[in-house]
């Protein structure tokens, strides 16, 4: 029984399928805390343009980025659909705008493949791939590692490049 | 008894062995001092007892054998069966340093791993009396790897950093022709990539061509070793390069000793060590966790509290239901409307529940107060903590350094929070370490100068209004305020003009340049800590200031003053646009409002005289980089901030007023931002930022040329 358990689990990841600029993207489900209405954010000088600011989160400092301008989409507007995803990665709390959040899926391994060069714009570096829905939709599965991490990395060489001042 | 049973007791056990391990630390080298003193023998006595005790209970057996050994030697001293002397102190001390490593490992691993043969064979030979006490060369300073205190913080703090810290052993080619050349193209490279901080041998005799063909280097960095490797190796005539990680908690004790042994030994050993590193960060997982002994009087009164506080929730609860039925019940609608005489007796009604909301919320606004103390209180450790290991650095470094020193505590009992005291280490060890080295002169220097031979530095903490005072004072050669201005002008980071207008103190104050300290150059890398900027950045993040006083050939005495707290903050909080930015009040000097008109330009920068003196102004949306244009206003509200000896004046568009706040990171993903300390949660739950005034005021003097600087 729980090695059948397992056989379905490892086949098989649950996605959050959200959209972003008339596109459908899914992240996995394990790194999805919540999942909040838009809220007024408090901006953070001098960091890079995608990191919208911060938010309060039941006492905690939140930040969050808006995927638009990560990934160089263009900008949508805000409206009532409009949804902050908490992620969790490794520690790391981060809030991510999306146009709106659809649905959360069970998909087969089986049906996602690696991501062609180019997707709607988005550098395939941040992409883990692309899994077919039964329906025929596309969803495009986010690197979430990559979308958050590359921010360290250059965090950490700012501050390298600011040790050697 | 089994695993599970065990670990229970771990956490306390190691609060236990640490504090023994502290209590003898200091009373042995207070013991030197005082031979004779039984009393004092006989603490030490029962500090290494009860330690042998704990760890024979939990099956810790090198520990034991260790402290049982050093427990007999202790005993025949009290019995007068041994004499003290210098090398029975540097054995006992030894044995301590020993106990450490092993305690890190039962930190690290769960168990006592480590080599204690050679320690415990040192001690059994005083026991039987067979050793020749003179004779016996210094172990503390013998290794070949031995990291100092300072040196060992800097690779923690690089390590907080993400950096690794490195062993480097380059060999260079037997026909080598310019050894210093390559020397100097090595730590030239090197220098790009992180930092040097020791250099065996020393780089004096590196630039002397005073070594064979072998140097090894301590040296943190963020890169990997393959990086490194291949950085060393673009360098021609190098014939070999062997980097292993420094591990500093676990297993230093092992790298020592497979340093004394062979080249060839040395090699196999450090693989052994590469093996271990990866073994010990898989049990890391069982980590122990970190406790805090707070008193149990103090428990009482949370608990105490907190049971005030449930009262006052059932209070609100009564409060609110009284308004609700008050509100739902449709006859009090209909009675409102037709009868004059229910709507005021009504009325009074409501006034009983606002009379009671109010005395809640006033009750409840002490009782957070309160709460607020007493947490803060348990956070708060005596600061002995950090002071307790000076006096063993003292006296190592003074031997070191050849000088005589005499050094004395006071205050230790002072608290101060948790976070303050983890972060005054450094700069303490940095100012300790400067005035045994360039403060007190030799013994006979000292003579010749009429002064005692023994030079004096006082260490004291004290309480002084809402700050605590630490100071480091020695009465050795004093610092020269003219000689200070010399080596600024031949650094290059004054002008002699400037140099020339600067006062005593400003001049004092130049100490404080990055730049200045000549540690950072590979001429000295083993020597002088890591320089005054680097103490006075220490401080100034936990919101402290340090001054100096001197006189030459008197001596010096630097003065840092510290807040009670790290967590919470005595804030002005300003509008800017849209944000809420919150100065911390320790740096605001006084709130102005000044008439536009008021301001002039000098230099194409906007100034204010006030009372006499220039003030350069910024607006702050401007000084963040978020709006860039002040508003159009005939009255300006000004908040004007100070900082060691400069003063800005920062524009905001409003005031809101003064408010205690709780620090909160901006964490990770953010990471740090110049200007920006952190930020708050206010009453209505939106998020304001806490000014970094510091980096702020840096950051505009490196934007827009330096004219704040001055």
């Amino acid at each position: 029984m729980a090695t059948e358990k397992e056989k379905i689990a490892k086949e098989e990841i649950q996605l959050v399928v959200f959209r972003l600029a008339n596109e459908t993207y899914g992240v996995d489900i394990n790194h999805v805390q919540e999942i909040i209405r838009m809220q007024d954010i408090t901006e953070i000088p001098r960091t890079p343009d995608f990191i919208e600011g911060v938010i309060n989160l039941r006492g905690r400092i939140i930040p969050v980025i808006d995927l638009h301008k990560r990934f160089g989409l263009p900008e949508a507007e805000t409206n009532s659909n409009t949804r902050i995803m908490v992620v969790e990665l490794e520690k790391v709390t981060v809030g991510m705008i999306v146009d709106s959040v659809s649905e959360v899926l069970r998909m087969p391994t089986t049906s996602i493949e690696p991501p062609p060069s180019m997707i709607n714009g988005i550098d395939v570096a941040y992409l883990k791939g692309v899994g077919k829905w039964e329906d025929n939709r596309l969803i495009i599965l986010l690197d979430l590692e990559r979308v958050l991490k590359e921010r360290e990395q250059r965090q950490l060489e700012q501050e390298v490049a600011v040790g050697e001042d | 008894m089994s695993d599970l049973d065990m670990s229970q007791y771990l956490g306390v056990f190691i609060d236990e062995a640490e504090e023994q391990i502290q209590q003898l630390d200091e009373t042995i080298v207070q013991l030197e001092k005082k031979p004779d003193d039984l009393g004092l023998l006989n603490t030490i006595f029962r500090a290494a007892h009860t330690l042998k005790g704990a760890a024979a209970s939990m099956g810790f057996d090198k520990l034991s054998t260790l402290t049982h050994r050093m427990e007999n030697v202790l005993d025949n001293l009290r019995a007068g069966k041994l004499l003290l002397s210098e090398y029975i102190i540097d054995i006992l001390l030894a044995s301590l340093d020993k106990m450490k490593d092993l305690k890190e490992n039962i930190i690290a691993t769960g168990t006592d791993q480590g080599e204690i043969d050679n320690i415990v064979a040192d001690l059994e030979n005083i026991l039987s009396g067979s050793i020749d006490n003179v004779s016996q060369p210094q172990k503390i300073t013998q290794d070949n790897l031995e990291l100092d205190e300072v040196e060992k913080n800097v690779i923690r703090s690089a390590e907080v950093k993400g950096y690794n810290a490195y062993e480097i052993k380059i060999v260079l080619e037997p026909d080598c022709q310019m050894k210093s050349a390559r020397v100097y193209l090595i730590f030239n490279n090197l220098k790009e990539q992180g930092e040097v901080i020791k250099s065996i041998p020393h780089t004096r005799d590196l630039e002397k061509e005073n070594f064979d063909d072998t140097f090894t280097l301590v040296f943190v960095s963020p890169e990997d070793i393959d990086i490194l490797t291949n950085i060393i190796k673009s360098i021609s005539e190098i014939k070999e390069v062997k980097i292993t990680p420094i591990h500093l908690e676990g297993n230093k004790e092992e790298n020592k000793e497979q340093d004394k042994k062979e080249e060839a030994v040395y090699k196999t050993g450090s693989e052994q060590k590469d093996d271990k590193v990866k073994t010990d960060k898989k049990v890391k997982g069982l980590k122990v966790r970190q406790t805090v002994r707070v008193d149990v009087q103090r428990l009482e009164t949370l608990m105490n509290l907190v049971g005030e506080l449930v009262i006052d929730r059932t209070r609100l609860l009564d409060i609110g239901n009284g308004l609700k039925v008050r509100m739902n019940t449709k006859e009090y609608f209909k009675t409102l409307n037709n009868d004059g005489n229910n709507i005021k007796s009504d009325l009074s009604g409501n006034e009983d529940l606002l009379d009671s909301l109010e005395e809640v919320s006033l009750h409840i606004g002490r009782i957070t107060s309160d709460l607020q103390e007493e947490i803060m209180k348990a956070r708060m450790f005596p600061i002995d903590q950090v002071f307790n290991r000076f006096p063993r650095m003292v006296r190592n470094l003074a031997q070191k350094a050849g000088k005589e020193i005499e050094f004395n505590i006071e205050g230790r009992e002072t608290e101060l929070d948790r976070t303050v005291i983890e972060e005054i280490g450094d700069p303490l060890i940095h100012l300790l370490r400067n005035a045994i080295d360039h403060g007190i002169e030799t013994p006979e220097e000292r003579l010749s100068k009429g002064k005692d031979r023994k030079g004096k530095i006082n260490l004291k903490a004290y309480h002084q209004e809402n700050q605590i005072v630490i100071t480091v004072e020695d009465d050795g050669a004093g610092i020269d305020a003219e000689k200070i201005k010399a080596k600024a002008i031949e650094k290059g980071l004054i002008s002699t003009d400037n140099a020339d207008r600067l006062s005593q103190s400003e001049a004092l104050n130049l100490i404080f340049l990055p730049g200045f300290s000549t540690s950072r150059k590979i001429t000295d890398v083993s020597g002088r800590g890591v320089g005054m900027d680097i103490v006075r950045n220490h401080i100034e993040k936990i919101n402290g200031t340090i001054d100096i006083s001197t006189t030459p050939g008197k001596g010096t005495c630097f003065i840092i003053k510290l807040p009670l707290t790290l967590a919470i903050n005595h804030s002005l909080l300003t509008r800017v646009g849209k944000g809420v930015y919150a100065f911390p009040l320790t740096n605001v000097v006084e709130i102005i409002d000044l008439k536009t008109i008021e301001i002039q330009k000098v230099q194409g920068r906007q100034v204010a005289v006030v009372r006499g003196r220039v003030l350069p102004l910024v607006y702050l949306g401007q000084a963040l980089g978020v709006i860039n244009t002040p508003p159009e206003k005939e009255n300006l509200f000004v908040v004007i901030v100070g900082l060691v000896e400069k003063q800005v004046g920062f524009i905001v568009d409003n005031l809101i007023g003064e408010q205690e706040i709780v620090i909160k990171s901006l964490g990770n993903f953010i990471g740090k931002i110049s200007g920006i300390a952190g930020a708050t949660i206010l009453g209505d739950g939106s998020v304001a930022l806490i000014l970094d005034i510091q980096s702020l005021i840096n950051h505009l003097g490196g934007e827009s040329g330096r004219d704040f600087d001055n």
